[in-house]
């Protein structure tokens, strides 16, 4: 048992991290040599290195993205969860769709709708506009972002709607009677009921939520890969931690250069995943 | 459990590592010995080609295999052949045989990928000059070795739509062409003049670029990214925004094509089947001039090379030689319309009667070599990038070029 975790999760990790003192790639790939520190000096040799301007977007995408997963997933469930709603079991089940669906397929049909010669999104934007017009869909550098936002929250939300649907209908209605007695608003009630007794379930799923985020790579990589890029020396408008790594490391070899990439991203995100288990650790504490 | 099955896998693969190495210690004792040819065994072909491509060429090697019983030849398709062999060859594994283009040459040597051909059956450099045309001899030789047997050569050209452009209203120089985009959307509403990816490759761009007296990559890793012609390129390409989609790719530029949306769109010669199936009447003209010279795209040479875990280098050489040689050059030219690498075989009345033969050929008369220097591979992502930035606004070109000069240099130092 422990000769097999050890060469399944541990035997990796050591060699990447090896790795990462090495001067591997496409060209050294059998005859590497140990270059110690060197790669790491080229992930923190500026400000402007790739490693900060995609760590910074990757972070920027996240704290974009998550807000918009609570919102819209909180509309859809209080929504599908109001009393007048008929046919409920039908919309849960076709809300939830778009997150059981594989997110290549979905990404892939997103790059068509963004298509800007033929895709859906430009054909209707004709319609109005004429027939030589046309929205930047993928090719402006802050409209792709925004269009693989778009798409990412399309994909993420309903797991958002499950989570808050299962917490809505554990409050028991006894509550808001008791409220509405009292001479309480809708509006009030929700602020008042039905946020705080969301809150322990929403947490952990934000925080689960929010690491697999930083960790977005087909959804990004499949519409844009990772571009459009408006410089030949910095990254790609979409190029998120693990679409960079992804590149760096299958499309342009770069073993030892993205090793080391790897090792600084674990720690980070090791820190941050130990840090939020304490800090939901706290919570579920106080909720008892 | 699992855990002891991959060890004893890797285990077995160590050993068959350790006996090759016995072997080909034991080769060694005698250097100036070449292989001796036995007509028995398999041979494995990891190749790219589909359609009725695979059709022709498969049949080839089907009457190798009727000629000689005992020799089995497996044909398997790998979409993704480069990253396939870059992996399984230095692992001890993969085919005999990669049938690929020569611009992996310089790069499959230095991965220790493919091994030189001189000396094997009979082939050295009096052979290749005897039977191919000299850019096909100069794609596959490397460091003054013979690395493969060259197949067929491709350039991209102009490709028209009989039924939109007649051939005397064909531009003729840089400026015509410009010209041409210009004035036909505005003449077609949703329609284009020309189109092709000139948003971000570096392949499809290569003829401006060359054209105007630019140039990528030098075999000794200096870039020409810099250089004035390369700007001029650059500034050419550039000069069609407007003109063609924005967002325009590989796809879009076919798929315009093929609606019959486009009236020109500059391809090769693998698209001229499809767009005969899409019902467009087409046609092939040369490239326009640029200042009076003839714009230059990139001549690829399609060719089958020699893995350095090949088991009979002997019988690899033979097949690769048989399916290379004249009868079977001409036999995949009538099949496809390919433009073949054997000199002997292109000068055959039923090859020079295909007009896509003719027409590609005058093209790749033209034409500069795809590089087979590896620093090639450091080249083409930069390019494409600065392609894109200018495209869409984002850089001048000269930040452009200066930036892609940047990222290039910087990926050749580490192939060095």
């Amino acid at each position: 048992m422990i000769i097999g975790v050890s060469l399944i999760s541990l035997f990796p990790i050591i060699y990447n991290v090896y790795i990462s003192f090495t001067n591997q790639n496409l060209y050294h790939f059998r005859h590497y040599s140990i270059v110690g520190f060197v790669n790491y000096g080229k992930l923190f040799k500026g400000l402007d290195a790739d490693f900060f301007i995609v760590l910074a977007r990757t972070f920027l995408f996240v704290g974009i993205c998550i807000p918009l997963f609570l919102i819209v997933g909180m509309l859809a469930a209080l929504a599908v969860n109001h009393p007048s709603v008929r046919w409920k079991p039908f919309w849960r089940v076709a809300l939830i769709v778009p997150w059981a669906v594989p997110t290549y397929i979905t990404a892939l049909v997103w790059k068509f709708f963004f298509n800007g010669e033929f895709g859906t999104l430009n054909q209707l934007y004709r319609v109005v506009a004429g027939p030589q017009a046309g929205l930047p869909w993928l090719t402006d550098p802050n409209w792709a972002f925004g269009s693989v936002v778009l798409a990412n929250v399309w994909m993420s939300y309903p797991f958002f709607m499950v989570v808050i649907l299962g917490a809505l209908q554990s409050i028991p209605s006894d509550m808001y009677e008791a409220a509405a007695v009292d001479g309480a608003g809708s509006w009030r009630k929700f602020w008042r009921i039905t946020v705080p007794l969301l809150r322990p379930a929403i947490l952990p799923a934000t925080i689960l939520s929010a690491i697999v985020t930083f960790n977005v790579l087909n959804t990004a990589y499949l519409i844009t890969l990772g571009g459009p890029f408006s410089s030949a020396a910095k990254p790609g408008a979409t190029d998120f931690v693990m679409v960079y790594a992804f590149r760096n490391a299958f499309q342009l070899f770069n073993y030892s250069y993205i090793a080391a990439f790897a090792v600084v991203i674990f720690f980070l995100l090791f820190t941050v995943t130990m840090g939020s288990l304490r800090f939901t650790g706290l919570i579920q504490e106080e909720a008892r | 459990m699992l855990v002891w099955s991959r060890w004893g896998k890797s285990a077995g693969v160590s050993l068959l590592a350790m006996l090759t190495m016995v072997v080909a210690a034991c080769g060694g004792t005698t250097p100036n010995n070449s292989p001796t040819l036995t007509r028995s065994g398999t041979i494995t072909i990891w190749h790219n080609w589909e359609g009725t491509y695979l059709d022709a060429k498969k049949a080839i090697f089907d009457a190798y295999s009727k000629q000689y019983p005992n020799v089995t030849i497996n044909l398997v398709h790998k979409p993704d052949l480069t990253s396939a062999v870059t992996t399984a060859v230095p692992a001890g594994q993969g085919p005999d045989v990669i049938a690929w283009v020569d611009d992996v040459v310089g790069k499959f040597v230095k991965l220790e990928i493919i091994k030189p051909i001189d000396g094997i059956d009979g082939v050295d450099m009096s052979y290749m000059n005897a039977n191919f045309s000299k850019a096909a001899v100069d794609a596959d030789t490397f460091d003054g070795k013979i690395y493969g047997m060259p197949e067929t050569v491709e350039a991209i050209t102009m490709i028209y739509n009989k039924d939109l452009i007649t051939a005397d209203k064909l531009p003729k120089t840089t400026d015509d062409l410009l010209a041409l985009a210009k004035s036909y959307p505005q003449a077609h509403a949703g329609m284009y003049g020309v189109v092709w990816n000139t948003r971000n490759d570096a392949y499809f761009n290569a003829p401006w670029i060359y054209g105007f007296g630019g140039y990528y990559v030098k075999a000794d890793g200096t870039d020409g990214l810099t250089t004035a012609g390369t700007k001029a390129g650059f500034n050419y390409i550039s000069s069609f925004r407007g003109s063609i989609p924005a967002g325009v790719d590989y796809g879009v530029a076919d798929t315009l094509f093929k609606e019959k949306k486009a009236a020109i769109i500059i391809n090769g010669p693998w698209s001229v089947a499809d767009y005969g199936k899409a019902g467009v009447n087409y046609g092939l003209a040369t490239l326009p001039t640029a200042n009076g010279k003839a714009v230059s795209p990139f001549v690829g040479v399609k060719t089958l090379m020699v893995s350095a875990n090949a088991a009979n280098p002997a019988l690899a050489v033979d097949v690769i030689k048989w399916f290379d040689n004249k009868d079977n050059e001409i036999a995949q030219s009538v099949a496809n319309k390919e433009i073949p690498a054997n000199k002997l075989a292109l000068a055959d009345a039923s090859v020079q009667a295909i007009p896509e033969v003719k027409g590609f050929g005058a093209q790749v008369a033209n034409g500069v070599p795809l590089p087979n220097t590896p620093f090639m591979g450091a080249l083409w992502d930069p390019v494409a990038k600065a392609l894109e930035a200018v495209w869409t606004g984002k850089q001048t070109v000269d930040s452009a070029l200066s930036d892609a000069h940047t990222a290039a240099q910087t990926n050749i130092a580490q192939l060095k």
